[in-house]
């Protein structure tokens, strides 16, 4: 096993590109200082309640309830998530009522069950919503009650878009781009959740085009490009000789996601245009739009002798989602340019078979009370930093996931998982590299105890929190058809 | 004063209160306790905490444990109710179940022409596509009922997680002191503790309610709600009636047998009535009271301490009416003399009768037959089934008719929480933990009446203009609906059945 590089030196470079508020929370992970006073496992109440309310007769047979489950065991380790605060410090203890986390579990999943399917009652969601909104609101004292607010404006939003007397009352809580890229930022440093996709994919992509001269990565959803960034730096440091890589990056987008997404694509590639010259990266940048959601090969400007590299990155809240349909079409039609390699990042949640609104409901909670979990560990719930990121960016994370589980059922219904779907499609996996799994562990290194990485197969990594879960990356390759 | 002046109710009302208002010795129970009362009405919100109040049952062991955390019942209740026979362990709940047997039997059976009933269809046909949309409309409201039903078919498929859930949201939106629907939330979810636990609640009910309040209960409910009001309204009609087709003998005597829930509220009218017919009143006017000892059935107890009788008799000699009253106990021999024009009153008594092994009701009918009255008034709540299926289905046609109940005393009383609104909600919310269903469609109750020997008569125009002139006095939400060539009157609230009278010959 070689390195070419260190390591090291390349988390740096990740994290130079975010913003200044890195050092802060490194500071506030490295020494410690949390205000973890809440000593109730979130996650051991959904496990109970999901158990609960799985016994329904109609949604489930005991053996599908089990692999959900399943991994959500003997983690109930509440205590470790205490911290004693006896030292004089006066923190402010939001102790709630314990069952108060349950009475909210309950009210989320009847106005969840009420908001969709053949028993859906616009008045009985209403009337569990408003309960709820009392009970809650997003600048609650505690995780669960947090979660629940957002939540309830999720399902709140759903009761909105339905209603028929005020049809294009899109009353979304509409933020400032501004807004939404700096929230990305702080949960970058909150949380290892956005960059172990980042970092386990460039790292894939920098062993696989090694002895590349020309790379094409084609991206299927840009975001703000900071990926790239990071890996332009990389193919730099690595580059002694004088002939540097050729990168070109074709990012699409979509017509459904309206002119905004048209504009944030371009913004991205103007942003990365700068960065690689200021740099010395060759470097060039394609927008590729896509009518109708379909995408088509004939649309890329392919270049002879070129490594291609399709780049999926599901995981982060994308406010007008892809369906796995779309999804399945693109890498179907990318197959065929033979890439070098694929990479597969997608969350931990959703994509579970033929399985009922109501586990998917509750896989959702489970998933966002793991997130926040997470974010409790590292930052006091009374930052206000956190009170942003969950109100710009979870907070419509939380909503687009509810539409999602909520609007087409069959087709997230049929859909059992990522890996099985590309393994059955014909794509190769592609082993995960020793160096990867140490540089993957290195970045949770950098947070708080209770993330950890563990690999899926030979060609994935799945970063989790404590017995859940969150997200997960893959890497294929596909050679049918050999020039 | 004569019935023909269509304005009968205020003065109605303002006799009764007179009435009522005369001297009298009233002793307040020493059994009522505030505080037990007040327990009761928060324990639905109030009952979870207990729970967890309890150092030993941590949160997250007794909820996994036992899955009671939520629910605050006893472990061991919930697994009494897993194990122990269930009452009713039918086939699968049908909750909506067409009366299709009851129609194909009674047009097997049927003396009467068969074109009344034809028509009485063909009207409801085509009555049928306006009442639906605005049926379903109601019904998307009622959001009680979607929470209630499932968790009562929860308890019959024995899904103890799942009653947990509806028990604990149930009790997050109950209230008794709130809308109609949380209201019917609070009442159902106490019944299906009730049924869970077998554990009762003191409440204050019609038996156990002070006089005095019980009195003013009953004049408040009868100025705001024509619930009772115009069922007594149409019988009194219909006696006045049955007696002017008597041209030969007006002023023979009048004996009434009183099967009934108006604790005397309905005869003071019917007196006022009868001494003003220009021929005066009957000689003797006899009222047998048929009391009912057991209070199961909603509306038909009365607190110890009240009794009316000798308040009636002295409002009635005011009026120089010789009246006599004797109560009995059930069917007890009913002393009729041939010299007398008996009429027998029957209203909202007789669904308490058992109706699926042996038809009590209609051997009740039969036995009434027997004691040859000159006319029988019979009032019943309309219900839509006839047949009792499981513990869920039941239930659900109970929540039906107490939703009604719970819609209409929201619209007619003004206060929120009045006292005497309390006790009628509780008093009606008793039909939740009988056994019996309540309700069964007035097809059932006319053949019955048919296969006794009864013949149906129309009610007069008097009866019906009556009946007309003291809805306006109500919500415009009440209506009544003539059918059956005006043998049938329906007593309806936003469209859907509450009740009908009928008379017989």
């Amino acid at each position: 096993m070689t390195m070419d590089y260190p390591y090291e030196d390349f988390l740096d470079l990740f994290f130079s590109t975010n913003t200044n508020s890195t050092a802060a929370a490194a500071s506030t992970s490295s020494c410690g200082y949390s205000l973890n006073d809440i000593d109730i496992d979130w996650d051991c109440d959904f496990r109970d309640v999901i158990e609960s309310i799985m016994g329904d007769e109609g949604v489930m047979t005991e053996s599908e309830s089990s692999p959900m489950l399943l991994g959500q065991e003997g983690l109930c380790n509440s205590a470790s998530t205490g911290l004693s605060v006896a030292d004089g410090v006066s923190v402010e203890e939001p102790k709630i009522d314990e069952s108060k986390g349950l009475r909210l579990v309950h009210l989320l999943v009847a106005a969840a069950e009420a908001s969709t399917g053949v028993n859906k009652s616009r008045e009985l969601t209403r009337v569990i919503l408003a309960r709820l909104k009392d009970l809650v609101s997003p600048g609650d004292s505690t995780n669960m009650e947090r979660l629940a607010a957002h939540f309830t404006n999720g399902l709140s939003k759903l009761l909105e878009r339905d209603n028929v007397l005020r049809p294009n009352q899109h009353r979304d809580d509409v933020y400032d781009q501004a807004d939404v890229i700096s929230a990305f930022e702080m949960l970058q440093n909150m949380s290892p959740y956005v960059n172990f996709g980042y970092l386990t994919t460039t790292q894939a992509i920098l062993e696989s085009v090694k002895y590349e001269r020309r790379i094409h990565i084609v991206d299927y959803d840009i975001a703000e490009g900071v990926q790239w960034a990071s890996l332009m730096q990389a193919l730099l440091s690595r580059n002694t000789g004088t002939s540097a890589q050729h990168l070109r990056i074709t990012a699409l987008s979509r017509a459904t996601n309206g002119k905004k997404s048209v504009a944030s694509v371009q913004e991205a590639g103007r942003r990365l245009t700068t960065f690689a010259e200021s740099i010395g990266q060759p470097f060039s940048f394609h927008h590729c739009k896509l009518e109708n959601d379909a995408f088509n090969t004939s649309s890329l400007k392919l270049v002879r002798g070129e490594a291609m590299v399709i780049n999926c990155m599901l995981h982060l809240p994308r406010f007008s989602h892809q369906t796995p349909n779309s999804v399945i079409s693109f890498l179907l039609e990318a197959k065929t340019l033979n890439p070098k390699l694929v990479t597969l990042v997608h969350e931990e949640v959703g994509l579970m078979g033929n399985q009922g609104f109501l586990n998917r409901f509750m896989d959702l909670l489970h998933q966002f009370s793991a997130i926040f979990d997470s974010l409790e560990a590292g930052l006091s719930i009374t930052n206000p930093a956190r009170g942003f990121v969950e109100r710009v960016f979870i907070g419509p994370w939380v909503a687009n996931w509810l539409k999602r589980i909520t609007a087409d059922d069959t087709e997230v219904e049929s859909f059992a998982s990522w890996p099985q779907w590309l393994e059955t499609n014909g794509f190769e996996p592609m082993e995960v590299s020793f160096a990867n799994r140490c540089q993957a562990k290195l970045l949770l290194s950098l947070f708080n105890d209770g993330y950890r990485v563990e690999e899926l197969g030979h060609n994935g990594l799945v970063l989790g929190w404590k017995s859940r879960r969150l997200v997960s990356a893959s890497f294929w390759a596909s050679h049918d058809s050999n020039q | 004063m004569s019935l023909e002046e269509t304005e009968p109710v205020n003065q109605t009302l303002d006799h009764v209160l007179g009435w009522l208002e005369d001297s009298m010795s009233l002793t307040p129970l020493p059994e009522f306790d505030d505080s037990d009362l007040l327990h009761e009405f928060d324990g639905s919100q109030t009952w979870e905490w207990d729970q967890t109040q309890d150092p030993e049952h941590g949160f997250i062991q007794s909820y996994s444990q036992d899955l009671s955390a939520c629910g605050g019942f006893e472990a061991t209740n919930l697994e009494l109710v897993s194990e122990a026979p269930f009452m009713y362990s039918d086939p699968p709940p049908q909750l909506q179940q067409p009366n299709d047997q009851s129609r194909k039997r009674s047009s097997n059976e049927l003396i009467q022409p068969q074109h009344v009933k034809r028509s009485a269809r063909s009207k409801k046909k085509s009555n049928k596509s306006s009442e639906k949309s605005s049926k379903d409309g109601n019904k998307e409201e009622r959001w009680a009922e979607q929470l209630l039903n499932p968790c009562a078919l929860a308890i019959t498929s024995r899904n103890s997680s799942r009653v947990q859930h509806y028990l604990c949201v149930l009790s997050e939106l109950a209230s008794s002191s709130g809308d109609a629907n949380r209201r019917l939330a609070a009442f159902g979810l106490r019944a299906l503790q009730h049924h869970l636990s077998s554990s009762s609640s003191p409440v204050v009910t019609f038996a156990s309610a002070e006089a005095k309040m019980f009195q003013k209960t009953l004049l408040k409910f009868y100025e705001v709600s024509p619930w009772f009001a115009l069922p007594n309204n149409m019988a009194n009609s219909a006696i006045l009636q049955i007696l002017a087709q008597d041209p030969i003998d007006k002023k023979k005597d009048l004996h009434i047998v009183d099967i009934g829930v108006s604790h005397g509220m309905q005869w003071p009218t019917l007196l006022e009535a009868l001494s003003g017919r220009p021929e005066g009143p009957p000689h003797r006017v006899r009222i047998t009271v048929v009391s009912e000892p057991s209070s199961d059935i909603p509306f038909s107890a009365v607190p110890p301490a009240y009794s009316y009788g000798t308040r009636l008799i002295g409002f009635a000699r005011s009026l120089n009416i010789n009246l006599h009253i004797s109560v009995l106990d059930k069917f007890q021999l009913i002393n009729t003399s041939p010299h007398e024009n008996l009429i027998v009153c029957v209203q909202f008594r007789l669904h308490q009768l058992n109706h699926s092994m042996l038809d009590e009701r209609g051997e009740a009918l039969i036995a009434l037959r027997s004691l040859g009255p000159k006319g029988v008034v019979l009032c019943e709540n309309n219900g839509e089934c006839t047949s009792i299926g499981d513990f869920a289905a039941g239930f659900s046609m109970k929540l039906e008719y107490l939703w009604k109940f719970l819609d209409s005393t929201s619209s007619g009383f003004k206060e929120e929480d009045s006292e005497e609104r309390k006790l009628m909600e509780e008093e009606a919310t008793k039909v939740l933990m009988t056994g019996e269903y309540v309700n069964e469609g007035k097809e059932k109750w006319f053949e019955r009446m048919i296969k006794a020997g009864f013949v149906a008569e129309e009610f007069g125009e008097d009866a019906i203009d009556g009946a007309k002139s003291l809805l306006r006095k109500y919500d415009n939400n009440w209506e009544i609906r003539m059918e059956d060539g005006g043998t049938f009157a329906g007593l309806m609230w936003k469209g859907e059945s509450v009740s009908f009278c009928s008379l017989w010959k």
